[in-house]
């Protein structure tokens, strides 16, 4: 494995040479048709926007299509990127990109349509990536939950609210739904925490930061009394709208859209946020329809924010064997590349390292229909310093203070609270974490647009390594073909093989009548794993490994002259064909 | 047959995938469809697998009709979804139409296109509980409770067992089961064209068929495996293997691989969802007709009990196991907190039908524990019907009853039996496997719930396996050979359900291959004893037409193959003339559960003025019924809403208590206290309100120190 990363290093290389030009000078400046400021975040209509412009700027390698509505009626997109003159996008390998699936983690949106406007402005310019995309196809959502991201951008929220979506949902279970949710109290547009005073309180006021507290340890001083905080938390900004004396419990939405997949699917009492039942949502539903409508795609990436992980499934313990030895390995291949393009971010699996996830997306894609699919957590505080470690106290001040200028902080106000009186509120805007300033924002996106692009390049791509003939006299012929996949995903995951999902590769030999046809271990071998019946055309559950051939064999009957074709078909790889002619002679064909 | 017939480039290879599938499904439904089907049948066609044994049953629109035909002030129907094939699917209402929140039950039928009777008992209950006999007994039925009846949750696949030459137990989604490209090219089919698809038989098959039955000799139209191992007293060799009636269409040495659909809607809801396996579909909840009924479920929270009619069945005899699945945390079944509770109901059940037994399936991805363990709904699943007892012998002795003493097992009568059943019968040790082993694995009949029934068998004058591995009591049979009394001929139902011979009969197809490989044994002597008790309930009662002989046919692949087998529909589908008994016994049962529906009662409240404008309001609120408001599971899911108590007076004017109160659950005559300190002001109107909209609000207000509107 060791040696396959350094493969994977070298093939890095090889793919980034016009990105990351030797002896470290800058790269190419892009001459794209459309201008983009990566150093913002866009509301949902605004990165639809780009969406749009891109697909008038580039009609021919973009086709922009509505898969569905919202809850709330917004249309979701997807921009299919790929070049007609190299076949429809159908017909080759694909890798899904989303982002955004929790509405607040907004960077994942950005981070498609950079994508987006790299390949096209790239393309015909920079060779790797003509080259991809002359051979893959790229299916793109920017935000597969448009309300809520809608909703965080227009509506008063913290870095961590918005996640779900906008359907109403009775989280507590009173008979009315999203009725106590929070609001605004001290006007500075955030949710923030608020603060009581408490003579025993858990925390202070920070003598370094006015828009912070800090806590403190209950500790018995030199003159015997104990020193204890002047503040304590009183729950977050909002009142009780509904009067069970709880506050904030059950406001807009209040699910997660990505536990809502049908892959180890389970109930609210098991996996909090589920849904009714898998694809109860309609952003869920248009995207599943879209992905089962395409079983090209190969690999997939579902952006996330945040935390600094490359994350694979499965999502809970008792999915372990969901992903067998081989798949395994593909997967850490990956993995381990981006933490090689991409700092301080690290390879998890997502129940071991992480917590657990029944019905996600990448599970989704990955355990029940055989995609190899990651999920990146963008960004991390790790990137503050750049040097892989949280920032101290005084950096963190610093950078709070003298490089963002504070504007991720708002003052402490005080505010008389209908039940809990007099009040503090305030300290973070919703910017205040899990999302990089903007201008850290497009290193962000450039670093993991480039690792994805690495994991697109790995989608497996096919070719006769030869075919050699062999007169066995009286019109037979036997006929061995070896099919290489030069890349390090297999044309058939191990999972899709074990479970039967999609259909098997097919090596189909037309031409003179096939008297027996299978699977050889090399041209050497005595012995056929014969296919009985329809020797002709032979069905391979396990593909073609990564990095790997396989070879096949035929016996067939038929006379000097004879023309046989030979073509391989796999739902996630291009297809090949060759032919060759029977010869009176037991030399090696080259094949064509 | 190969589909894709030119060297695939780039741009063609997915544009002739499916054209060529496309091809090859009108080929197929060209083929199958010889005789045109008439768009609405009053009764069953001639000529389809369903005539005789669904004699008299409705097909889709004749049931729907009965729904829409069904009148009175307390019904209307509603359509819930529409099926693949554009059929309503409608729930009737019974109940008055006034807005008051009140508890519902949910009756739900035909999910499973093999389970005809139960859409034909859900709509005779329907218009039982709406006759006057009810109504004079249960004058307030409909202001109490709405019954919603879902009739036919599945109508294309009764629509397609009704008139097909095959039973149809999913939906129409078209499933490319051998992953071949093409869809549904070759699925079983009717090879001796006589209408109707069973299985076949094949004598000492070529390689790669491979032997693994021999006829069973104490009645050679039932297969076993040989004995084997070191218990065994010989060696036998294997001389069968059983099909489904069907050939090779695609050649690719695989007998009737892929037919026609299908999701069983049974396999196809998130509970236990058995994931990437056949007939599931592509994700729970993936058919218009699963989605409709999940979706009417989610949007009438006021369902707190149900009951599901089909091939499932949790009263005759009530699952006992308390284990829980990977998670940990949702009930393979039912949670234990529940089990206590189910089979209470489970007697209320059998003592109210008198049902004594039943067959069963597989409980994964099913209807009514979904309901169960995901909505939290209390859920029963019935079969209606079980397999009668035979009739008594002429002149039994009363203490003639027991087994041993009625153990002489005779021969059948040689008329009856097929003409190359020459061995005579012996004593029947070996564990039997019957053709029963080709139906569904999931479809394990379990009547072991009423030995009672077993023992009425021999008196019948059939001879009967084993019921366990130690063989009847009383030891073997003596010879076997010897005349014997005659079959109970004339006895009850004997003579219905058409009544045509067995050789033109109406065979026991199953249209699917053997899971897990061809014939694997079942071995079970239980299973066993099964399928002869419902060879001798087909033969003494209902004229043979439960089993059709095997009969030799021309085979493409075999040279020559016997075709027969048990009817796929017969041990789930009563003659149609014991639906309205049957509907009478369910609706008598629906009316106990009705009867024991949790109730909220308010005892009368108290008011006491501490002075100083400060009042103590003391309530209570206790479950007058028979059955807790939310099950043990229910209270788990938090899919089922708290009784929640509230109290008007503002958060500022409560010195103690909670403004809102949610009770979880309240066990049958549970009461829970309610108390608050409140700050009312002259003449302000303090109200209480404790309810939800399963069980319905009642309220009480008070008013300077006194109850001044009581607890409704």
């Amino acid at each position: 494995m060791r040696q396959l990363a350094r493969h994977l290093v070298i093939g890095l290389a090889v793919l980034a040479c016009g990105l990351l030009a030797p002896a470290a000078s800058a790269q190419q400046q892009l001459k794209g048709k459309v201008d983009i400021a990566f150093n913002r975040f866009y509301d949902y209509d605004e990165l639809i926007g780009l969406c749009k412009k891109l697909a008038e700027a580039y009609p021919e390698m973009v086709t922009m299509s509505e898969l569905g509505k919202s809850v709330q009626g917004r249309p979701l997109y997807v921009l299919i990127i790929n070049n007609p003159k190299t076949g429809p996008d159908t017909a080759k390998p694909a890798i899904y990109i989303d982002g955004n699936i929790h509405g607040n983690e907004i960077q994942a949106g950005e981070v498609v349509v950079y994508t987006a406007w790299y390949l096209l402005s790239a393309y015909g310019s920079v060779e790797p990536i003509t080259k991809i995309m002359d051979e893959s196809a790229f299916y793109l959502i920017p935000s597969i939950n448009p309300d809520g991201r809608a909703f965080w951008f227009a509506g008063v929220n913290n870095s961590s609210s918005s996640r779900g979506g906008q359907k109403p949902t009775d989280n507590d279970r009173d008979g009315v739904a999203d009725e106590d949710g929070p609001e605004d109290l001290n006007g500075d547009g955030a949710i923030g925490l608020m603060w009581r005073p408490d003579p025993n309180g858990t925390h202070k006021r920070s003598e370094t930061d006015a828009n912070a507290m800090v806590p403190i340890v209950p500790e018995v001083l030199a003159d015997g009394t104990i020193r204890r905080g002047q503040w304590s938390i009183a729950g977050s900004e909002g009142i009780d709208n509904d009067g069970d004396g709880q506050v904030n419990e059950d406001g807009p939405g209040g699910y997660d859209p990505n536990r809502n997949w049908p892959a180890d699917w389970q109930p609210n009492h098991v996996q909090d946020g589920a849904g009714d039942y898998p694809l109860s949502l309609p952003e869920s539903q248009a995207v599943a329809a879209f992905v089962d409508a395409h079983p090209n795609i190969a690999a997939g990436q579902s952006y996330h924010n945040a935390g600094g992980m490359i994350l694979r499934g499965p999502g809970a313990q008792e999915r372990e064997s969901t992903y067998g030895a081989r798949d395994r390995a593909t997967y850490d291949a990956i993995q381990t590349a981006g933490e090689q393009m991409l700092p301080f971010y690290r390879k998890m699996v997502i129940w071991s390292d992480l917590y657990v996830v029944h019905g996600g997306f990448i599970n989704y894609l990955a355990e029940t229909r055989g995609v190899v699919s990651l999920t990146n957590e963008m960004w991390s505080e790790n990137r503050i310093m750049q040097n892989g470690s949280s920032p101290t106290e005084e950096q963190d001040r610093l950078w709070r203070d003298s490089v963002l200028f504070g504007q991720t902080r708002t003052p402490f106000t005080e505010v008389n609270h209908p039940t809990l009186g007099a009040v503090l509120i305030g300290g973070s805007t919703k910017y205040s974490s899990r999302i990089p300033p903007p201008f850290m924002a497009e290193e962000e996106h450039h670093r993991n647009f480039a690792f994805t692009t690495f994991h697109a390049a790995q989608m497996p791509r096919l070719r006769f390594v030869g075919v050699q003939m062999k007169d066995l006299g009286g019109g037979l012929w036997q006929i061995d073909a070896e099919i290489a996949n030069d890349r390090l995903i297999p044309t058939r995951t191990e999972r899709a093989a074990l479970k039967s999902i999609g259909q098997p590769d097919r090596l189909k030999l037309t031409g003179p009548k096939v008297l027996l046809g299978g699977f050889i271990r090399n041209s050497f071998d005595r012995t056929v794993a014969e296919q009985r019946y329809r020797p002709a055309t032979l069905e391979i559950e396990d593909g073609i490994p990564g990095r790997s051939s396989r070879s096949f064999r035929f016996i067939v009957q038929g006379a000097a002259g004879d023309s046989i074709g030979l073509s391989y078909v796999a739902e996630k790889a291009s297809p090949i064909t060759t032919s060759v002619t029977l010869t009176a002679t037991t030399t090696p064909s080259a094949a064509k | 047959m190969q589909h894709i017939t030119t060297s695939p480039t780039r741009s063609h290879r997915f544009a002739l995938v499916p054209l060529s599938s496309l091809l090859v499904g009108l080929l197929v439904s060209a083929a199958s469809a010889a005789t045109p089907l008439p768009t609405v049948q009053p009764t069953t066609p001639a000529g389809s697998i369903a005539a005789t044994i669904l004699d008299g049953y409705r097909d889709a629109a004749g049931l729907l009709a009965g729904a829409r035909s069904l009148s009175g002030p307390n019904v209307s129907v509603v359509t819930i979804g529409r099926s693949r094939e554009g059929r309503d699917l409608v729930a009737v209402r019974l109940g008055t139409s006034s807005t008051t929140a009140k508890p519902a039950i949910l009756i739900t039928a035909g999910l499973d296109g093999l389970h005809l009777a139960g859409s034909e008992v859900a709509l005779r209950v329907a218009s039982t509980l709406l006759s006057d006999e009810t109504l004079s007994k249960r004058a307030d039925l409909f202001e109490r409770v709405t019954i919603w009846i879902v009739p036919c949750a599945n109508p294309d696949a009764l629509e397609a067992t009704l008139h097909g030459s095959m039973p149809q137990r999913g939906t129409l989604r078209p499933v490319d089961d051998d992953r071949d490209g093409a869809v549904d090219e070759d699925g079983p089919r009717d090879i001796d064209g006589d209408g109707m698809v069973l299985e076949m038989r094949v004598k000492n098959p070529a390689p790669p068929y491979v032997a693994t039955l021999i006829a069973d000799p104490s009645d050679a139209r039932l297969l076993k495996a040989p004995e084997t191992g070191v218990a065994a007293k010989g060696f036998e060799a294997p001389v069968y293997v059983v099909l489904p009636e069907g050939d090779d269409v695609d050649g690719d040495g695989r007998i009737a691989e892929d037919g026609r659909g299908e999701v069983d809607l049974n396999r196809n809801f998130p509970h236990r969802y058995p994931e990437l396996t056949k007939d599931a579909g592509p994700n729970a909840v993936s058919e218009p007709e699963s989605k409709a009924l999940a979706d009417f479920v989610l949007a009438h929270p006021e369902i707190v009990a149900a009951i599901t009619y089909g091939r499932h069945d949790s009263l005759v005899k009530v699952p006992e196991g308390r284990d829980n699945d990977a998670t940990g945390r949702t009930p393979l079944v039912y949670t234990a907190g529940d089990i206590e509770l189910y089979q209470a109901i489970g007697k209320l059940y059998r003592d109210t039908t008198g049902q004594a037994r039943a067959g069963n399936a597989d409980n994964e991805g099913n209807f009514w524990l979904w309901l169960a363990d995901h909505r939290g709904i209390l859920s029963v699943a019935s079969t209606v019907w079980g397999r009668p007892d035979l009739p008594k012998p002429e002149a039994p002795k009363p203490e003639d009853a027991k087994p041993a003493e009625t153990k002489p097992a005779e021969a059948k009568p040689a008329e009856t039996k097929p003409a190359d059943a020459a061995p005579a019968p012996t004593p029947a040790e070996a564990p039997r496997v019957s053709l029963g082993m080709l139906h569904d694995p999931d479809e394990d009949e379990e009547d072991e719930l009423n030995p009672a029934g077993f023992q009425t068998v021999p008196a019948a004058g059939q001879q009967v396996p084993p019921a366990g591995p130690g063989g009847p009591p009383g030891g073997p049979p003596g010879g076997g050979a010897g005349p014997g009394q005659r079959p109970g001929q004339g006895g009850p139902g004997a003579g219905q359900g058409g009544g045509r011979g067995r050789r033109g009969g109406f065979g026991g197809g199953a249209g699917f291959q053997p899971r897990g490989g061809p014939a694997a044994p079942t071995g079970s002597g239980a299973s066993d004893a099964e399928s002869a008790e419902w060879l001798a309930y087909s033969d003494k009662m209902r004229d043979g037409v439960g089993f059709v002989a095997w009969h030799e046919v021309a085979h493409p692949v075999f040279g020559f193959v016997e075709v027969g087998g048990f009817h796929p529909l017969f041990k789930l589908n009563p003659p149609a003339n014991e639906f309205d008994a049957l509907a009478a016994k369910q609706t008598a049962f629906v009316l106990e559960l009705i009867d024991r529906l949790p109730t909220l009662a308010i005892p009368t409240p108290t008011v006491t003025s501490l002075g100083s404008g400060l009042y103590r309001i003391e309530a209570s609120v206790m479950n007058s019924g028979r059955l807790p408001t939310v099950t043990a599971m229910g209270v788990t899911t938090r899919a089922r809403l708290p009784v929640v108590a509230r109290i008007s007076s503002g958060i500022d004017s409560i010195v103690n208590g909670e403004r809102v109160r949610k009770i979880e659950t309240l066990a049958p005559g549970a009461r829970v206290g309610l108390d608050w300190i409140v700050r009312a002001a002259p003449d302000e109107l303090v109200t209480v309100s404790i309810g939800n909209v399963e069980y319905g609000v009642r309220s009480f207000s008070v008013k300077n120190g006194s109850i001044v509107e009581g607890a409704r």
